[in-house]
């Protein structure tokens, strides 16, 4: 059709506008051809896939800075193009009471406080600046360390939450999100699982926690570094998914079957036998295979396979020795090793998986959804975007920040969620997607709320409680809502609002009713209440003056465990 | 919707105040809730007329070898023989004697052909009635019932899972998917049994029943409110949870197993599911609409098939047995519908690990009560029971049989604004006539 | 210092049948062996490889044995022992041993008792605690006569039976892992211990019990016996149970566990056949290979480790010394498969005869 090679020569922002424009002649060719309107549709959408493809040249060509401007000219670009395409309806832009709620939660995994909300509120309300504060802040830190290990190492009881900490696995979590740290090292560094210094110790305990159970372990990488789920090819050859292979799972567990947790004078560490792993895996119907060492596509690593009689004798030999106590020695062929130099390091997937993963945590769902199951069954819904983000993310060192940046500075991102008449595919980012805020976001934000401080006192209780982390539905059980309502734990929280500075007391002490139900919304909401809501809860105060402090908890836990407080929106 | 009050002065006069205000708006919910308050006992009601459903879900998929379609003595059979029941010449696997003795009262179908051949994709069909249209989700035949047949007005919940096994594999991540669909969330089950026993039912004591019951109703104005402006599921999912918490409290010992009576116990038999069965009744008997009672993925015997069936077919057959005697006892089998199958069926033929696999081409399952004519075996497979040979039947069949059974139209479209047409039925699917009354 | 024999099997001969075979035995003269199959008994003749079948069960074959060179004895899931004579090609008698399956069955080594065990797993609790007992499980009957001399009690399933080869005792086990051993004369309950190590309780799948022991075998003195089966699994329809066997002591002190497969040595599959020969300084199992690299393996009856490994390539059912221990035979089953376009199914049972080879190792 047209070409629109010349773009490169024009103006980045000179760029947008132009791009802007040209979707825009897409979209009223749609709707002004309509009386036509399966060829106007055709042609307005090949404009606009014309307009994208060129843009996506431009924007990767001069996608070079650091503050992700490229990142959010592509999201805009083609979650835009997708709107003509899906043709759905689009939610307006979002409130600034809105957003500034919105994106503390994303990025610092809690409420704003009063003063965080209105502060910016009263101030020039620049959302980018906003962006770049919250995302330089420990809260940043702590709320994705918080999903990194979900994604990771799963929920778990509190027992092994203390593990966690104790073995330095939380902290290098937390090392890896404050150094913004490149993803293929982590993951190397994790699987690889000897680690160089100290601040790296933590790196053992993904393999360590498994147990020596390598299926656990096969079962885990899939999904969380390559964004597959392999369980069913334990048995056979998934059923609808050509490209899993029980040779892969198979291959998978081979990579590290040889891995033995060891630990000695408090040191833990996952040694590795020189010999030994060689096994057949027979499927439903009788007949076996041998274990190669493969997955997905690459190419089996070639090790030499002894004869069934004979016996592998192990020997010093076979083994380099480590001065770290947390390598031990080291075979010289290390399975491990192989897995990570030729399977792990450049593999397409990586990047891929990371950054649907980034973007199902910030945009509600995946581009490929459910995000963990980036296989042939699950169609991207923005293929093209999806194949540039994750291109961009590895040019630029699996830069966490950048990609998060980007992603929230998007049209799509800050989107209302208030989901217009015209738009029901989520698929389509048309609004923005609301979200359960995780077990720990709720945990901190309640704490911010009755006590004025994000801290993790109460996590342990909330996240036993609400274990999803970016759930397929969410479907409430009447379990929570019983939690909710009767348990003594939530209770305790609420009844311990005493301290002078606490919401409850400090409401009580505030002036007029009105500042003290403007306040109440303003910390818990981070908005301010209309005229009804404020009718409605000054009734209730007025007719409960016989206990305020009983009747301010009432209202207080109304609102913590309403539907507003309760999701990202 | 109804207005029931306690009838105490001092609370009415409280709720009037309270309610002038800006909660004018909501005072319909209001007024429900406050209704829900103040039922004092859940039994009144309980033989209010209408039909319900018992929903044996043999997750996993049992062999219709073992069952209801044995083919003793040949290349398929398996060690098992078959045994003659009360209706001439139809026989039955020796697993089950108790039902070969009321087949009179039961129907089986012995020609289902569906396609799916995974336990996901298996059971998405099979309780929902048809495969996957996404974005958009199916209801599960609970929610249908629960809202075509259901009093949600009634504190004792509408749709129950009784499920002790909190795992299952693909069951489990079933499980926690959206099971009402587009009916929306108050028309998903109340999940309980074993291991799901229900904790925090007991009101706090650090509150009156006043308050409990005020702050609610601020809660719910709130997040009304929400969940209005956003047309949002999970937002309507989660008030849907907490509108549902009075009246569980309320009738909490309904899911206290320790209450049921000894004596049925010990004739339901004493594994978790027998146990729940009987649950399942005394839910049906105060109120409820459908209960599903699972127990896990049990009957996915890849291995060792013929050693588990051993012990599971045998407590089915009691199951259903003392179900189908038990509500014909006490005049509620015309009323009460009782289904008893699984997602598929399994292979005629044994695999090298002592077992059968996955089979959707020709299965079996079984019915009674409620609408569904007793003493029929609907449909044939060959001598081998590999294909159907007569009487083919697929999951619409099925589903259209079910609602035809209980005098819901089969092919009602759904009002979705802005959705696809949906019915509850698609395709015409006909039902299975000689099945119903 | 003891001359350690190491085995070398070699296949000497192999033979397909039309379904499973859950048992198989060589004749006295070793020219046929009597295989118990699914759809009945037959007789393969080795140097042919004739097959003839002779009888039937009401279901499957489970057990057979040779009285004598010319009587089998069979036992089935009908719960019937049959008496058969070969030679005659007439039945002699049947005997009505349980309501439910003969799991096992075992003959003693002077051919005068037969032991063999039933029962039927049904949930006796809310976990699905196998109920007791509704007929004796355990059953002595004189291996002449036919006549039952003892009915013993066990918790079902009880799924394997041996008896020592002084012929003084006589051990039965169950789904549960629960051994009892009782004096064969007397009916005198002598031992009883658990083993949880066979059995699994399904928790991801199924809140239920399934595994057991699947084969039990006394030691040449009659002072230990051997148990197979495979370890627990978490998820029972996986069937990746450690392929495992446990040796316990008989000593008069308490029952106490002296060996079990060693770390390293084992895949993953169910092993359902034992084999020991008085002559020979280690013993087989076999079953089915589910991960690993094989499905039957010659263990050192001392050291208890592993000394070479067979992958079959069907599921072991049943393994026999004979000739002294100069060769053994294994015999099982593939998946039947599906039906064939032309009908029918592919001939799924296999028996096969190895050269042990025992040699002395090189020094």
């Amino acid at each position: 059709m047209m070409s629109f090679g010349f773009t490169r020569l024009i103006q980045r922002s000179a760029l947008r506008d132009y791009l802007e424009f040209m979707l825009l002649v897409a979209f009223v060719l749609w709707v002004t051809l309509s009386v036509d309107a399966v060829d106007a549709q055709e042609v307005a959408q090949e404009v606009a896939q014309d307009v994208a493809q060129d843009a996506a040249q431009a924007i990767l060509a001069d996608s070079t800075g650091s503050a992700g401007q490229e990142v959010t000219d592509a999201v805009n670009l083609w979650v835009k193009q997708g709107y003509l395409n899906y043709e759905t309806a689009v939610a307006t832009r979002c409130s600034d009471e809105a957003f500034v709620r919105r994106i503390h939660l994303d990025l610092i995994g809690r409420t704003p406080t009063p003063t965080e909300s209105l502060d910016w509120m009263q101030s020039d309300r620049d959302r980018d600046k906003l962006i770049d504060s919250l995302i330089s802040q420990e809260g940043f830190v702590q709320n994705f360390a918080d999903f990194y290990d979900s994604l990771l190492m799963g929920r778990t009881a509190e027992g092994t939450y203390e593990q966690r900490k104790q073995h330095q696995w939380r902290a290098y979590l937390e090392g890896m999100v404050r150094e913004n740290r490149p993803w293929t090292e982590v993951v190397e560094e994790i699987l690889l699982a000897r680690p160089l210094s100290e601040e790296q110790k933590g790196a053992v305990w993904f393999l360590y926690e498994r147990n020596n159970d390598h299926q656990k372990i096969a079962e885990s990488i899939a999904p969380a570094i390559f964004g597959l789920r392999i369980e069913c090819a334990q048995c056979h050859d998934h059923m609808m998914v050509d490209e899993i292979k029980q040779s892969h799972y198979w291959g998978l567990v081979a990579f590290f079957n040889r891995s033995k947790n060891e630990k000695s004078e408090g040191v833990l560490r996952v040694s590795e036998s020189a010999v030994g792993g060689f096994s057949e895996f027979a499927d439903i119907e009788g007949s076996s295979t041998p274990n190669y060492l493969t997955f997905l596509d690459t190419e089996v690593v070639p090790e030499e396979r002894p004869e069934k009689s004979d016996k592998q004798e192990d020997s010093d030999g076979l083994y380099l020795t480590s001065e770290r106590p947390q390598v031990g020695r080291v075979p010289k062929f290390s399975r491990r090793e192989k897995f990570v130099q030729e399977v792990l390091r450049d593999h397409p997937r990586l990047a891929l998986a990371f950054t649907n993963r980034i973007w199902a945590i910030l945009m509600g769902r995946g581009i490929v959804h459910p995000f963990d199951e980036m296989d042939s069954m699950h169609e991207p819904s923005h293929p093209e975007l999806l194949d540039w983000l994750s291109k961009d993310t590895k040019a630029h060192q699996f830069d966490l920040r950048r990609l998060v940046r980007g992603l929230v500075r998007s049209e799509a991102y800050q989107k209302s969620s208030v989901r217009p008449k015209g738009a029901e595919d989520p698929a389509t980012f048309a609004w923005y997607i609301e979200r359960p805020l995780t077990g720990e976001q709720l945990a901190r934000s309640t704490m911010q709320v009755l006590h004025g401080r994000g801290d993790a006192e109460a996590v342990g209780i909330f996240r036993q409680q609400f274990p999803e982390v970016l759930p397929r539905d969410y479907v409430t059980t009447v379990k929570k809502a019983l939690f909710l309502t009767n348990s003594d734990d939530f209770d305790r929280l609420i009844q311990s609002s005493t301290a002078p500075d606490d919401l409850v007391p400090r409401l009580i002490s505030s002036g007029s009713r009105k500042d003290q139900i403007d306040q109440l919304f303003q910390t818990v909401f981070a908005r301010t209440p209309d005229a009804g809501e404020r009718e409605a809860i000054g009734d209730y105060l007025d007719n409960r003056r016989d206990d305020p402090t009983q009747a301010m908890q009432q209202v207080v836990w109304s609102m913590l465990t309403s539907a507003e407080f309760r999701f990202n929106h | 919707m109804t207005k029931r009050g306690c009838g105490s002065p001092e609370h009415t006069l409280h709720r009037r105040l309270f309610l002038q205000g800006g909660m004018a708006a909501t005072a319909s919910s209001v007024a429900s809730f406050s209704g829900l308050f103040s039922i004092p006992a859940f039994a009144a009601n309980a033989k209010a007329s209408g039909k319900k459903v018992i929903l044996l879900w043999l997750c996993g998929a049992p062999s219709q070898f073992e069952t209801w379609d044995p083919k003793s003595g040949t290349e398929t059979g398996g060690p098992f023989r078959s045994i003659p029941t009360a209706l001439p010449g139809v026989h039955v696997s020796e697993l089950m004697p108790r039902c070969a003795t009321i087949m009179d009262k039961l129907a089986v179908i012995r020609s289902m052909k569906t396609g799916p051949s995974e336990h996901f994709q298996g059971i998405d069909a099979l309780t929902r009635g048809d495969t996957p249209r996404p974005p958009f989700t199916r209801p599960i035949l609970g929610s249908v019932i629960a809202e075509q047949l259901g009093d949600l007005d009634s504190p004792v919940p509408q749709f129950v899972l009784l499920d002790p096994c909190p795992e299952g594999n693909e069951f489990k991540s079933f499980k926690a998917g959206n099971w009402a669909g587009w009916l929306g969330a108050e028309y998903g089950p109340i999940r309980a049994g074993g291991d799901y026993s229900i904790p925090n039912l007991d009101k706090l004591e650090t509150i009156s029943d006043l308050d409990h019951e005020d702050r609610e109703t601020l809660r719910q104005f709130l997040s009304r409110k929400y969940e209005n402006d956003r047309r949002s599921e999970a937002a309507a999912s989660y008030n849907a949870a907490f509108n549902r918490v009075r009246g569980l409290m309320s009738c909490a010992p309904l899911f206290d197993l320790e209450q049921l009576p000894k004596a049925d116990r010990e004739r339901y038999g004493r594994g978790a599911f027998s146990q729940h069965a009987l649950q399942a009744r005394h839910l049906i008997e105060n109120g409820s609409t459908f209960v599903m009672v699972a127990n896990g993925m049990p009957w996915d015997n890849h291995v060792f098939q013929h050693e588990m069936h051993q012990m599971l077919v045998p407590e089915l057959d009691n199951v259903l047995y003392q179900l189908v005697t038990d509500l014909k006892d006490r005049d509620m089998l015309d009323d009460t519908l009782v289904i008893a199958m699984g997602e598929f069926g399994r292979t005629p033929w044994l695999n090298e690990a002592r077992g059968r696999d996955h089979y959707p081409n020709a299965w079996s399952l079984a019915m009674a009560g409620g609408g569904i004519r007793g003493g029929v075996v609907h449909g044939a497979t060959d001598s081998l029971g590999v294909e159907v040979v007569d009487g083919v039947a697929d999951h619409r069949n099925l589903f259209s049989t079910i609602f035809s059974a209980l005098g819901i139209d089969p092919h009602h479209e759904y009002e979705l604004p802005g959705l696809p047409t949906f019915h509850r039925v698609e395709g015409k699917a006909v039902a299975i006539k000689e099945l119903l009354v | 210092m003891v001359t350690m024999l190491t085995p070398k099997p070699k296949r000497i001969q192999e033979f397909k049948l039309p379904t499973g075979v859950l048992s198989a035995a060589l004749s006295e003269d070793q020219d046929c062996v009597a295989c118990a199959c699914i759809d009945g008994v037959y007789l393969l003749k080795l140097d042919s490889g004739e097959l003839k079948k002779l009888y039937q069960h009401g279901s499957y074959v489970s057990s057979i044995e040779w009285l004598s060179s010319e009587v089998i004895v069979s036992a089935g899931y009908d719960g019937d022992l049959c008496w058969f004579d070969v030679t005659k090609q007439e039945e002699i008698r049947r005997v009505h041993a349980h309501q439910f399956w003969s799991w096992d069955m075992a003959l003693s080594s002077d051919r005068k008792r037969i032991a063999t065990v039933t029962g039927q797993y049904i949930a006796g609790g809310y976990k699905y605690e196998p109920q007791s007992e509704r007929e004796p499980s355990l059953c002595i009957l004189d291996a002449i006569s036919g006549k039952k001399l003892h009915e013993l009690p066990h918790v079902p399933s009880v799924q394997a039976v041996a008896i020592s080869p002084d012929n003084r005792l006589v051990s039965a086990a169950n789904l549960m892992g629960e051994v009892r051993v009782y004096e064969l004369g007397s009916g005198e309950l002598v031992k009883q211990w658990t083993t949880s190590d066979f059995t699994s309780w399904g928790i991801i799948k199924s809140h239920s019990y399934l595994g057991g022991v699947f084969s039990m075998r006394f030691t040449p003195e009659s002072d230990a016996v051997l148990l197979a089966g495979m370890g627990p699994m978490r998820d029972p329809m996986a069937g990746n149970g450690k392929q495992l066997w446990q040796k316990w002591s008989l000593s008069p002190e308490s029952p106490e566990l002296l060996d079990q497969t060693h770390e390293g040595q084992a895949g993953e599959g169910l092993m359902e056949a034992l084999a020991v020969e008085a002559s020979l300084p280690f013993f087989v199992m076999g079953g089915r290979l589910r991960g690993g690299d094989w499905n039957a393996a010659f263990f050192d009856l001392a050291s208890g480790d592993r000394l070479t490994t067979l992958k079959t390539g069907y599921r072991i059912t049943d393994a026999r010394f004979h000739r002294g221990g100069d060769h053994f035979l294994l015999a099982g089953a593939t998946s039947q498969g599906g039906l064939k376009k032309q009908g029918g199914f592919r001939d799924y049972g296999r028996v096969e005869l190895y050269e042990t080879v025992a040699e002395e190792p090189k020094e």
